[in-house]
């Protein structure tokens, strides 16, 4: 898959649901706004961080704030056309590549749109190879590339340049200027060059997404399994069979908390979630836990859940699948183990021999 | 005893079926006529039957209650539509352009042009740019010369604040029909843009469809108001029918799933509506179609109405039965369809039916039948049957999933080609199953519903006065004040943004007041 083209974007669509885990919002609209642009403008050419250079430098483009809000007030277009242009005055270099803030949501086709418009290339990569609900969750922090200057803009035409110390007064700042641009605006920060994208990428995450989607879909038209079809592209586990027979939920600091008792044939499971599905347990036990990516998918249609999209009386298979090898470290796990959304429990991998 | 009784009816694709239905909901006479391509005809046929049949005056009906595929059909045929000029209201133009997706076809025979104007909303109902009269006079200038016969405004958040939609309504609505997307669908711009348009589009030929049915009612002596069902199942004035056709689309499947689990007197069950051409199975929950989890589609347009949760597969009475070349029995989705009578082997037609077979095998009878013709012994009939069950089970279980313990009720006219019990199932076939219809369109209530974005700061006091609105306006819109209850709420939150805004969704529904 050298290029991305207008055939590729449903299965594309599909993967980067599974791989929100639960967030990153319903990729609907973002892709219908990608065919719309892939049939003006024409594919995308797919690089890979392997043909990655010191010479080149690379924006990652992300929408932020309420997906929701942006099925009402639709982007212009223009939000990351005109940012390109002011990003290369202010830092005196030529754009050379785009790449996926995250993959997980909707945001796996906010640089690929971009992309087809500026006729610029795409990495096959994202910051964070799923869905996490803050700027600073992501690969280019662990690596240490520095967050400024980020820029925002949105469907107005205002733009905002932030020189922020850290990424994390980053994400409080942008997070202020988001919801002055209407609660949904255009984001890109960690701006990185060839180098420091082997550090600052997951790779290969727009393959991942597709190869997922396409799995998905063609399981679909020949009647087998969805969940089996994801479980022989990932590395990853299913972790039960049931249906929502219960969701308690509440907005808690802007995010969406809650949790969703799944009935199975054994005990019942809880799948508890911020934006993203973070954690499940049967009884005392805990089965998998963020970073590694749960997703549940309708059992008979493989349509992944998003957590906006719960409802009563689903059939649902939960899967865990692997986290990228980065946040399985000792520095991921601080920056988006358990601990950090304030459960108190350590980490396990996702085990085999549990199941 | 006068203007005790109501009359439900059915204005289908084949066929029209009406029922007159009394204070207690019993079902007293029920006719089945055909219908033929003008709507109305079929219409008259069926009220003079009804009143033939029985010794009801036209005095003593309280309620005239149609459901009907029209607009459906409409649009699928893509017939007497209007050209519709679409006027989005969102100040910068969007990147999505305005029908994108459409099936070409559809989308030639209705889209004349598109201008935006500024003006629109934040999700609180704060203006995000001003509205210029000056503007909108031009661009509606603009979209008539392109050849616009109708209009649909669209306004960012219009849901929140129609504030913007009713001023341009102000100056289009002497010039041109206009319609306005904040009394059409919730939030969510494309799909309530595309229902704006096929609305607009349909304002000629449903208009005059309706009007036409309400001058018939009266030529008829029937003095009762007229109503019609939409896609809830719930009714809606001729007026409001009028003014909206698109809200009276695919009432159908609601009607029946309903009607069926009266007749059989089921709070929560499966049902099975088994027509001609194809079968649709549905469920019924505390009494409430069961909504469907995807986004609703009409003739490949994506729209934001809440529609039943349906299973359809080829199957039906006059589905064709052959063998393959590899000696498989093969059924469907070829059907004979209204022509049942003349068409299939029984009646010296071509071609194989389930009918055929149903006959052979001895579960249905019908005066005029020549079993001789059918090429199949009684056993192998049942055996074929069977296979047709066995197909019509697989979707009964992908819709009940775990649910065993649901009854299943069987309705329409192929309910009675299967015997009463099928694998592991008890099935029920109520009487008058073949105008379920008909009679779920009859005993259709009366709905308020709120969708609305909120501030849920103060949760409780909030959703208690949604609620309160929603139950005013289903009392306003004709509810029996005792009888209104909650039928769903769903509470989508918006993350992001501040004091904890969210969608909240709230249907109340009331038997009509008599």
């Amino acid at each position: 898959m050298a290029k991305i083209t207008q055939q590729d974007l449903n299965s594309i669509a599909l993967g980067s649901t599974v791989l929100g885990s639960g967030g990153g919002g319903d990729p609907a609209y973002d892709l219908l706004m990608a065919q719309h642009v892939f049939e003006t403008y024409g594919p995308v050419t797919l690089l890979s961080h392997e043909d990655l250079t010191i010479n080149h430098i690379i924006c990652p483009c992300d929408f932020m704030g309420a997906p929701l809000i942006a099925t009402e007030q639709l982007p212009s277009g223009k939000e990351f056309t005109t940012l390109i242009p002011l990003i290369e005055h202010t830092i005196e270099k030529k754009i050379s590549a785009l790449v996926p803030g995250e993959i997980g949501g909707g945001n796996a086709f906010t640089a690929l749109t971009a992309a087809s418009q500026l006729g610029l290339p795409i990495i096959d990569g994202d910051l964070i190879g799923r869905a996490f609900p803050q700027v600073h969750m992501c690969a280019p922090v662990l690596a240490q590339i520095p967050c400024q200057p980020a820029f925002l803009a949105d469907c107005k035409g205002n733009q905002v340049v932030v020189y922020a110390k850290t990424s994390e007064e980053l994400e409080n700042m942008a997070r202020h200027i988001a919801i002055s641009m209407g609660s949904h605006c255009a984001l890109i920060s960690f701006i990185m060059n060839g180098l420091q994208a082997q550090q600052g990428i997951v790779p290969g995450s727009i393959t991942k997404a597709y190869t997922i989607g396409s799995a998905i879909l063609q399981a679909r038209t020949q009647g087998f399994s969805c969940t089996q079809a994801v479980l022989n592209c990932c590395e990853g586990v299913l972790l039960a069979q049931g249906i929502i027979t219960d969701i308690n939920q509440t907005i808690h600091d802007g995010f969406l908390e809650g949790s969703v008792c799944i009935e199975t044939s054994q005990e019942p499971v809880e799948l508890v979630y911020q934006n993203e599905y973070l954690l499940a347990r049967q009884g005392p036990q805990i089965l998998a836990t963020t970073p590694d990516i749960l997703t549940l998918l309708e059992s008979d249609s493989g349509t992944p859940i998003t957590s906006e999209s719960l409802k009563y009386g689903l059939r649902v298979d939960l899967l865990a699948l692997a986290a990228p090898a980065l946040w399985q470290t000792s520095a991921g796990l601080a920056l988006v183990g358990p601990k950090c959304f304030g459960y108190n429990t350590t980490y396990t991998p996702i085990n085999f021999a549990r199941l | 005893m006068y203007t005790s009784y109501t009359i439900g009816m059915d204005i289908g694709g084949t066929n029209t079926d009406a029922v007159l239905v009394d204070q207690k909901s019993q079902l007293v006479t029920a006719v089945k006529v055909p219908t033929s391509a003008n709507i109305t005809s079929g219409f008259t046929e069926a009220l003079q039957q009804l009143f033939n049949k029985s010794i009801v005056p036209p005095q003593a009906i309280n309620a005239l209650i149609v459901g009907t595929t029209h607009a459906t059909n409409a649009i699928l045929e893509r017939q007497r539509l209007y050209k519709v000029g679409v006027l989005r209201i969102a100040g910068q133009d969007p990147l999505l352009p305005v029908c994108f997706g459409w099936p070409t076809a559809l989308k030639q025979a209705i889209f004349a042009g598109a201008e935006t104007i500024p003006g629109g909303f934040a999700c609180h109902g704060k203006s995000i740019h001003a509205f210029s009269e000056q503007t909108t006079l031009d661009a509606l200038e603009k979209l008539m010369e392109k050849g616009a016969e109708s209009i649909a405004v669209i306004g960012v958040f219009s849901p929140m604040n129609p504030d913007h939609e009713n001023r341009a309504a102000f100056l289009i609505k002497n010039k041109c029909p206009v319609s306005l997307s904040h009394a059409l669908g919730s939030v969510g711009f494309i799909e309530r843009e595309n229902t704006t348009i096929l609305n607009a589009a349909l304002k000629k030929v449903m208009s005059e469809g309706f009007a036409d049915l309400l001058s018939f009612k009266n030529n008829l002596g029937l003095t009762c108001p007229l109503y019609i069902t939409q896609n809830n199942g719930s009714l809606i004035t001729i007026e409001e029918a009028i003014s909206n056709p698109i809200l009276t689309i695919s009432s159908g499947p609601t009607n029946s799933f309903i009607g069926a689990s009266r007749l059989a007197q089921c709070q929560d069950a499966i049902v099975v509506d088994i027509g001609g051409t194809s079968t649709d199975i549905g469920m019924i929950k505390q009494g409430f179609a069961k909504k469907s989890l995807n986004t609703s589609q009409i003739g490949g347009v994506k729209l934001n109405f809440p529609m039943p949760d349906v299973l359809s597969i080829a199957i039906g009475g006059g589905s064709h039965t052959h063998l393959n070349a590899m000696g498989k029995v093969m059924i469907g989705p070829q059907s004979v369809g209204k022509n049942l009578l003349s068409q299939s082997m029984s009646f010296k037609g071509p071609h194989l039916t389930l009918t055929d077979l149903a006959l052979k095998a001895g579960y249905l009878h019908i005066a005029g039948a020549e079993l001789c013709h059918i090429p199949y012994s009684q056993s192998e009939a049942i055996s074929i049957l069977n296979q047709a069950m066995q197909s019509i089970e697989h979707e009964i279980k992908r819709m009940a999933g775990n649910r065993h313990e649901l009854p299943i009720i069987l309705v329409g006219g192929g309910a009675s080609l299967f015997p009463k019990t099928a694998g592991n199932y008890d099935l029920i076939v109520p009487a008058h199953a073949h105008v379920a219809n008909a009679y779920g369109a009859a005993l259709a209530e009366v709905m308020g519903s709120i969708d609305q974005v909120v501030s849920l700061q103060a949760r409780n006091a909030v959703l208690e006065e949604l609620q309160q609105q929603a139950i005013d306006q289903a009392i306003h819109k004709g509810a029996d004040p005792s009888t209104t209850q909650i039928v769903d709420i769903e509470i989508i939150p918006y993350h992001y943004v501040p004091n904890a805004m969210a969608r909240v969704i709230m249907r109340v529904s009331g038997k009509r007041l008599l």
